[in-house]
C-alpha cells in the first residue's frame, strides 16, 4: 500500500511541519482549516486548503464528521492528526478506517487502551514496567481512606479519564483527604463526565522524562532515546532537552527498555511516547502514560538522532518496515527546545493574541532549527493555544547547547504581541537549570520569588 | 426561468467563489440552492476599524453593486444600548470567545430578566484556552444580552446590559 494525498487535520506549526514532511516524501497535501485560519501559513503551503468550520475549535478542528467528510471529499488516502485536537481520538481513527482513509497513528484499539489511564497502568504493570504505588477506580470515600493507608502520604488524586493537569489534587495528611477527594471527584465529573478517581503516591522531587518509540506493523519496536521535560508550569512543558544527562546511565537504560517492552506488548504501530516520572531522591522511575501521537517536542529527538519522525510515521502508516535497527540508532550531542508562547510571563502568563509587527528569527543552520507558522504581519488568533514557535538547538554537549540557546534567544526579536522570550532567557541563565538541580515544580517556585518576577517585568518592557 | 445550463452553473459558482461574504438563495425548477458565507474577521479593534471588503449582492451579472458590509451585530449592539440609557454595560475584559453557559447543553448563566447580585457569574471569555469569568459589577436585572453564545468578541465590547431592579 502506498499513500498519495494526505489530509492534514491540524493547524499552527505542526500543520506546517507535516506539510513539509509530505512534500519531501512526494505526497500531495490538503489542509483542513477553520475560518480563522484560511490565510494561515499551512493553508498557503498545502496543495489545497479546505474550510472545515467556524473559528471555534469545537466546530472545526474537533468536529470529527467535518474532518473526515473533508478528507474523503478531497480524495485523500491518508490523514495526519498532528497533536492535540483529535490526535488521540479513537473515534477519528475508526471513522477514517470506515471510509478507506489511512489514519497516520496507532490502531484505534491501541489509542483507546493507552488513552484510559487505568487500563494503561494495568498494561504497564503486566509488561513489567514499574508504576507509582497507587489505587485504581476509587469511587467512594471509604475506598479512598483504605487506599491512602496502603499508599502513604503525600498522595495525588486525579481523574481516571483525564489528561494534562485537570482534576488533580495533592493531599499531604489524613485530615485533608475528604475535601480533596470531593473536589477531585467534582472536577473529574465536570471536565470528563466521569467521576472515577485514581490515587497514587505523590513524588516530592520529580523529573519528567519520556522515551520516544517507533513501532511498525511487522512487529518491530525500537526507541529513539529520551527527552527530559522537567521544566513545566501548570503541567505545561516549557523547555525540553535530550538525552537525559541529569540521570544515572543505568536508570536511563532501564527506562528505555521498559518503554520498548510496553510498546511491544500492545503491538504498537507508529510514533509514540512513553512518559515516566523519576523520583530524584530514590533514583527510581515510574510509568506515567503513553501519548499515541507525534509530540510537540519531537524535534529534540530528531536533532540528536538525525531521524525525521514525521517521515517515519508516513512510512509506517503505508505498511513499510522501520528501516533501521536499534543498534543503528545513534544519539549524538545534546538538543534543547524552547517553546515560545504569546503570553506575558510577568503578568501571570496572560495570553497575548494580536498582530505580530516584527518577527525576526535568529539565523537558522544545522544546529539551530525553528518550527513555526508565524511571520511579520501575521495575526495570532485568540481561539487556539498560545504557542508561536519552537526554537531548537544542538551542541556537542549540554553546555555547548545551552550557550547556543542563549545566543539564539538573544537574537530573536518579536514585537506587537507579548511573548515568553524574556522568560525563557531568564530561565536558561539560572544556575539551577544550568546545573540540572531542578524538579517539575521548580519553575513555579521561581515564579513565587518576587526578585525573579521583578526582573522579568523589567525585561518585558 | 428556463432550465439551467452548464454555463449558468459555472457562472454562479464563480460568483460565489469571488466573494468573501455572500448570502445566496437561488431557485430554479423546484431545485433550491442556498449558500451563506460570512466574511470572517478576527475580533481585534484595529481590524474591525479597517474598511471591510465589499460583499456581492445577489444577482446574475458580475457588475452587481458592491456595498460595504458593516457588521450587523455592531449596529444591533449600539441600537440596543441606546434603548437602555440608564443600564450598566458589562464589557468583555479581553478579546476572545464568549460563552453564555458553563458548558454546552447546560442552561445559560443568565437570561433577559434574570436578577443578579454583584459578583454573580454572567458568562465566560475564553482566550487561548484560558477561561475568565465575567461577573456582575453591581446588583441588577439583565435587560439585554448583546452577544451570542460562542461569539468572538473584541476587548471592551459590550456583552450585556444590567438595569436597576
Amino acid at each position: 500500500m502506498s499513500l498519495r494525498r494526505i489530509f492534514v487535520s491540524n493547524r499552527g506549526e505542526i500543520a506546517v511541519r507535516i506539510i513539509r514532511a509530505c512534500q519531501e516524501a512526494g505526497l500531495e497535501t490538503v489542509v483542513g482549516v477553520s475560518q480563522a485560519d484560511q490565510d494561515s501559513m499551512a493553508a498557503r503551503m498545502a496543495d489545497r486548503a479546505i474550510c472545515i468550520g467556524p473559528a471555534s475549535s469545537s466546530d472545526s478542528y474537533l468536529n470529527i464528521d467535518a474532518v473526515v467528510t473533508a478528507a474523503v471529499g478531497t480524495q485523500c488516502d491518508g490523514l495526519h492528526p498532528g497533536y492535540g485536537f483529535l490526535a488521540e481520538n479513537g473515534g477519528l481513527a475508526d471513522l477514517c478506517a470506515e471510509h478507506g482513509v489511512t489514519f497516520i497513528g496507532p490502531k484505534s484499539e491501541t489509542i483507546r487502551r493507552l488513552g484510559d489511564k487505568i487500563k494503561a497502568r494495568a498494561l504497564a504493570k503486566s509488561a513489567g514496567v514499574p508504576v507509582v504505588p497507587g489505587r485504581d477506580e476509587v469511587t467512594n470515600y471509604e475506598e479512598a481512606e483504605a487506599a491512602a493507608d496502603s499508599i502513604g502520604f503525600p498522595i495525588l488524586l486525579k481523574a481516571a479519564a483525564g489528561g494534562g493537569g485537570r482534576g488533580m489534587q495533592v493531599v499531604r495528611a489524613n485530615d485533608g483527604l475528604k475535601s480533596a477527594f470531593d473536589t477531585a471527584r467534582a472536577e473529574a465529573k465536570a471536565a470528563f463526565g466521569d467521576d472515577t478517581v485514581y490515587m497514587e503516591r505523590f513524588i516530592g522531587s520529580a523529573r519528567h522524562v519520556e522515551v520516544q518509540i517507533l513501532g511498525d506493523c511487522h512487529g518491530n519496536v525500537i526507541h529513539l532515546g529520551e527527552r527530559d521535560c522537567t521544566l513545566q508550569r501548570r503541567h505545561q512543558k516549557i523547555i525540553e532537552e535530550g538525552p537525559a544527562t541529569a540521570l544515572p546511565a543505568d536508570l536511563v537504560d532501564n527506562m528505555r527498555r521498559a518503554a520498548v517492552e510496553l510498546a511491544r506488548s500492545v503491538g504498537y504501530e507508529g510514533a509514540g511516547t512513553v512518559e515516566f516520572i523519576v523520583d530524584q531522591d530514590e533514583d527510581e522511575f515510574f510509568f506515567l502514560e503513553v501519548n499515541t501521537r507525534i509530540q510537540v517536542e519531537h524535534p529534540v529527538t530528531e536533532m540528536i538522532t538525525g531521524i525525521d519522525l514525521v517521515a517515519q510515521q508516513l512510512k509506517i502508516a503505508a505498511g513499510k518496515r522501520i528501516e533501521f535497527k536499534q543498534e543503528q540508532v545513534r544519539l549524538e550531542g545534546h538538543a534543547i527546545e524552547c517553546r515560545i508562547n504569546a503570553e506575558a510571563a510577568s503578568e501571570s502568563f496572560r495570553p497575548s493574541p494580536g498582530q505580530i509587527a516584527e518577527w525576526h528569527a535568529p539565523e537558522l543552520s544545522d544546529v539551530i532549527r525553528l518550527d513555526t507558522h508565524c511571520y511579520s504581519g501575521y495575526t495570532v488568533p485568540p481561539f487556539y493555544d498560545s504557542m508561536l514557535a519552537k526554537l531548537i538547538v544542538t551542541g556537542i554537549d549540554r553546555n555547548d547547547a545551552l550557550k547556543r540557546m542563549s545566543r539564539a534567544l538573544a537574537a530573536f526579536r518579536i514585537s506587537g504581541i507579548e511573548t515568553t522570550l524574556p522568560f525563557l532567557k531568564a530561565i536558561i541563565e539560572r544556575p539551577e537549570f544550568q546545573s540540572e538541580q531542578v524538579s517539575t515544580r521548580w519553575v513555579e517556585t521561581l515564579l513565587d520569588d518576587p526578585d525573579f518576577v521583578a526582573r522579568l517585568e523589567r525585561s518585558q518592557q | 426561468m428556463s432550465e439551467l445550463t452548464y454555463r449558468d452553473v459555472l457562472r454562479l459558482l464563480k460568483l460565489i467563489n469571488a466573494s468573501d461574504g455572500i448570502n445566496f438563495d437561488f431557485e430554479s425548477n423546484g431545485t433550491r440552492i442556498k449558500v451563506e458565507r460570512d466574511a470572517f474577521q478576527l475580533p481585534f479593534a484595529e481590524q474591525a476599524a479597517a474598511p471591510s471588503k465589499p460583499g456581492i449582492a445577489t444577482g446574475t451579472n458580475s457588475d452587481a453593486q458592491a456595498k460595504p458590509k458593516t457588521s450587523d451585530t455592531t449596529r444591533k449592539t449600539s441600537a440596543k444600548a441606546a434603548d437602555f440609557p440608564d443600564a450598566t454595560a458589562v464589557n468583555a475584559p479581553m478579546v476572545g470567545v464568549f460563552y453564555a453557559a458553563p458548558e454546552p447543553g447546560r442552561p445559560p448563566f443568565v437570561e433577559v430578566g434574570s436578577k443578579v447580585k454583584q459578583g454573580d457569574q454572567l458568562g465566560i471569555i475564553e482566550v487561548m484556552k484560558l477561561f475568565t469569568s465575567v461577573t456582575a459589577p453591581c446588583d441588577g436585572v439583565v435587560v439585554s444580552i448583546l452577544v451570542e453564545n460562542q461569539q468572538a468578541v473584541a476587548k471592551d465590547e459590550v456583552l450585556l446590559l444590567l438595569g436597576t431592579s
